[in-house]
């Protein structure tokens, strides 16, 4: 796996396909997705789904990518923070990821920066009616991203990135890019 | 050249509708196989192998009791919360055994207390929030649960799909055994089912 | 209808009157749906029409929006189970197998072999009821009443078969995490053999009934083009990623279950029309008969029971970790993909539904369309909208 190749990656991770079903992963600053994901376009890969998931060190977006030409997940992973989420958009690469980030918008209230519609989708629309975003963790659920997951076989690997998942709490997660 | 192209292209468009309508007529000419119920009923075996809303199995000694031993394991598996299953309490002592529990307590004997029996007192299961999965069935131990093959099952009202499957056991065996008193009995229930529907 | 150029005066909620924010001051706009029969549930579309030509559109759902998601994080693994058979009514085992996958790639667990053909053989039928569910509806859509009795009737003898394993009719909850929750029998054997004589003799009916209509072709060729690179930008799977000539199967692909034992073509056309993509799915019925049948001959000397011995129970804690499951359903790829904490109840689900990255393709397909091929179009999308909503 090139085509991240002097892009400033933050953690680059063969993980084991057989077990979680993706084949790479891939951390990212906010700053770099969208040059990450234009070379992704270029390489023929498709975006599968996008999510948010709300953990103790931030709200982690992640980014499956899948290509028609043969087997392997490519999963990239961008946390930015818990409170305020905000990222950057890549709807105007993958127009399919319009209704994707209008979706984490209404479940997890992650702003995309740069959207061109950002109205919600699948929640009631009217000012009057809207509600909390539904998926957002209680402070008693919301557990860190090492309980959730592995780090798996890295490559390369930023001390920030290393950091969140080694046992002892880390400080500060490496949150805005 | 090309006109008689179009040409050919059109009788060959307006011979693919013959085509249809021959298929049409064809079938047209054949028996009706929509079921016009409740004139007709559909087979046999469609029905009894129809997962309805959730039942008793008795026991086979006993048809008017359930296996059932009252131990939960329905109720806290069911993902729709459907099941309330109340457990037997023990039987109240009468006067005389009380009594007799009273001296041997003095006596600083072991006291033997009536045992509640292992059987639900009260089996209430709501087929209007069920989702059918079997969850439920696969999962008790003794086999208590299956599914009814009831298929005309209808109500007018949401107060209709609360049952009490302990009742309905034992109209199922009452009406087994009015109907024909030596039939096999699963056979019977199946039917109970459907004069009851 | 409302005439512009005073916005303050356009009635409608939110998303009517967002939309008219950008629209030209002589154009029309027109709400199709959501209670439009041709529609497939609730879905509502919003057009710009100029004349009878759309200009835009703009897909509106959620209307059966179920919050699936949330439910999976209040209930127990196994719990959650049967809300896979209500994301999709149409395919709802592709949905059973995307969930177990997932489960199962998380917790380790080993299917039995026979477990898989008995996957695979329902799995294939339950895809024919859901194309048979669509190839009449859509001919309903266009027009036509008679071919959706014909459809049901096929379908109605796969659900007779169906309802033995599974007890249910149409949201099968089957699966269990390590195999399927009963065995098939002698009869539904015996049966889904008939079956499958019985529908390859229907299959060239329903090429003379409906594929080869003029009326048909005139109606769907032609219109609706999605190629291969909005396919790419769309990430639209199935049937509409084939009818643009990519052979992208994950059956094929990206192998899962067991389908890499079994002999069958991926069936492409190159048009990118509503007609492709008609003719796709009509030959994909076929492969799946021939899937069945090779399924139905392993399954005698399949090995094992049909559920692991030690299947996790529905309150059981599964390890901490995150895995990604993808199967081929009737309207692409089902992919599920579960985070667990180690606790009883997950973490998070996220469920991908294949009409939700097909549906919005719609609005670039239909600009500069005719009003009435919109629902040709909308049609040929094969679009369930609980899916979508989920
Ligand atoms: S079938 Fe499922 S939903 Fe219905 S009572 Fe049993 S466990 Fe509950
Ligand atoms: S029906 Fe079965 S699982 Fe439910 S309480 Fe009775 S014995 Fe236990």
């Amino acid at each position: 796996m090139k085509l991240f190749d002097n892009l400033p990656i933050e953690c680059k991770a063969r993980a084991d396909y057989e077990k979680t079903g993706q084949e790479w992963v891939f951390f990212f600053k906010p700053g770099v997705l969208r040059k990450a994901v234009q070379r992704l376009y270029k390489d023929g890969w498709f975006l599968e789904d996008l999510l948010a998931l709300d953990t103790t060190d931030g709200m982690l977006l992640v980014y499956h990518f899948d290509k028609m030409s043969r087997p392997g997940r490519v999963t990239l992973k961008v946390l930015t923070s818990g409170t305020e989420p905000k990222i950057p958009t890549i709807s105007d690469i993958y127009q399919g990821a319009d209704w994707h980030e209008r979706e984490v918008y209404d479940f997890h209230g992650v702003v995309f920066e740069g959207h061109p519609n950002l109205i919600p989708l699948l929640l009631p629309a009217e000012e009057d009616q809207r509600i909390e975003p539904p998926l957002l963790k209680t402070d008693k659920k919301r557990t860190g991203l090492k309980n959730l997951m592995s780090l798996y076989e890295t490559e390369v690997c930023s001390a920030a990135v290393e950091a969140l998942f080694t046992e002892e709490p880390a400080e500060e997660a490496p949150a805005e890019g | 050249m090309s006109a008689v192209k179009d040409i050919f292209q059109s009788v060959k468009d307006l011979w693919s509708l013959f085509v249809g309508l021959r298929v049409t007529g064809k079938y047209f000419m054949q028996p009706t196989l929509t079921v016009h119920y409740p004139r007709e009923t559909v087979d046999e075996d469609v029905e009894q192998t129809y997962g309805g809303h959730v039942e008793l199995v008795p026991k086979p000694k006993n048809p008017l009791k359930p296996k059932c031993i009252g131990c939960m394991m329905c109720v806290t598996n069911c993902p729709s919360g459907c099941l309330t299953v109340v457990k037997a309490k023990a039987p109240k002592p009468t006067p005389e055994e009380e009594q007799a529990m009273k001296e041997a307590e003095a006596r600083g004997e072991k006291v033997k207390k009536p045992k509640a029996p292992k059987e639900p007192a009260k089996f209430m299961y709501d087929y209007s929030l069920c989702s059918l999965c079997g969850t439920c069935i696969e999962n008790c131990p003794v086999g208590s649960l299956r599914y009814s093959n009831n298929i005309y099952f209808v109500g007018t009202s949401r107060k209709e799909f609360k049952l009490d499957l302990l009742q309905r056991l034992q109209r199922q065996a009452e009406n087994t055994a009015k109907a024909a008193p030596e039939a096999s009995e699963p056979e019977q229930a199946a039917e109970t089912a459907k004069s009851e529907a | 209808m409302t005439r512009y150029p005073d916005p303050k005066q356009v009635g409608g909620d939110f998303y009517s009157r967002n939309f008219a924010k950008n629209a030209r001051p002589d154009t029309l706009i027109l709400n199709l749906g959501p209670q439009h029969p041709s529609t497939h549930g609730v879905l509502r579309v919003l057009l710009e029409l100029d004349g009878e030509y759309i200009l835009r559109a703009e897909p509106v759902f959620g209307y059966l929006h179920r919050m699936h998601e949330k439910m999976g994080e209040t209930k127990a693994w196994g719990q959650f189970m049967p809300n896979m058979g209500r994301v999709d009514y149409g395919h709802p085992l592709s949905w059973n197998w995307a969930y177990c996958g997932a489960v199962e790639k998380l917790a380790g667990i080993e299917v039995p072999e026979r477990a898989e053909v008995i996957r695979v053989i329902t799995h294939e039928m339950n895809r024919l009821t859901s194309h048979l569910l669509w190839w009449g509806a859509y001919i309903l859509d266009l027009g036509a009443f008679t071919p959706i009795m014909y459809a049901f009737d096929d379908r109605e003898h796969l659900l007779d078969l169906l309802q033995r394993p599974t007890a249910s009719r149409l949201t099968y909850s089957y699966f269990r995490f390590g195999g399927v929750s009963k065995d098939l029998d002698e009869k539904f054997v015996e049966g889904t053999k008939a079956f499958i004589a019985r529908f390859r003799q229907r299959l060239p009916m329903y090429k003379d009934l409906v594929t080869d209509n003029i009326i048909l072709r005139k109606r769907v060729e032609d219109i609706g083009i999605i190629d291969q690179d909005m396919v790419t930008r769309y990430g639209a799977t199935g049937p509409v990623a084939r009818g643009a000539g990519l052979a992208y199967d994950l059956r094929v692909s990206e192998p899962f279950g067991v389908y890499d034992r079994f002999d069958f073509k991926v069936p492409t056309q190159t048009t990118c029309c509503s007609m492709g993509r008609y003719l796709v799915r009509m030959e994909e019925m076929e492969q799946s008969c021939r899937i069945i049948e090779q399924a139905l001959e392993q399954l005698p000397g399949a090995e094992g029971p049909h559920l692991v011995k030690g299947a996790p129970k529905p309150q059981a804690k599964m390890p901490a970790g995150e895995a990604y499951f993808a199967v081929e359903g009737g309207r692409g790829k089902v992919g599920v993909y579960v985070v667990s904490d180690g606790s009883k109840i997950p973490y998070r689900v996220k469920l991908r539904a294949p009409g939700f990255s097909n549906l919005s393709c719609f609005a670039e397909a239909c600009q500069g369309m005719l009003l009435a091929d919109a629902v040709a179009v909308l049609g040929s999308l094969d679009l369930i909208i609980p899916e979508i909503d989920r």
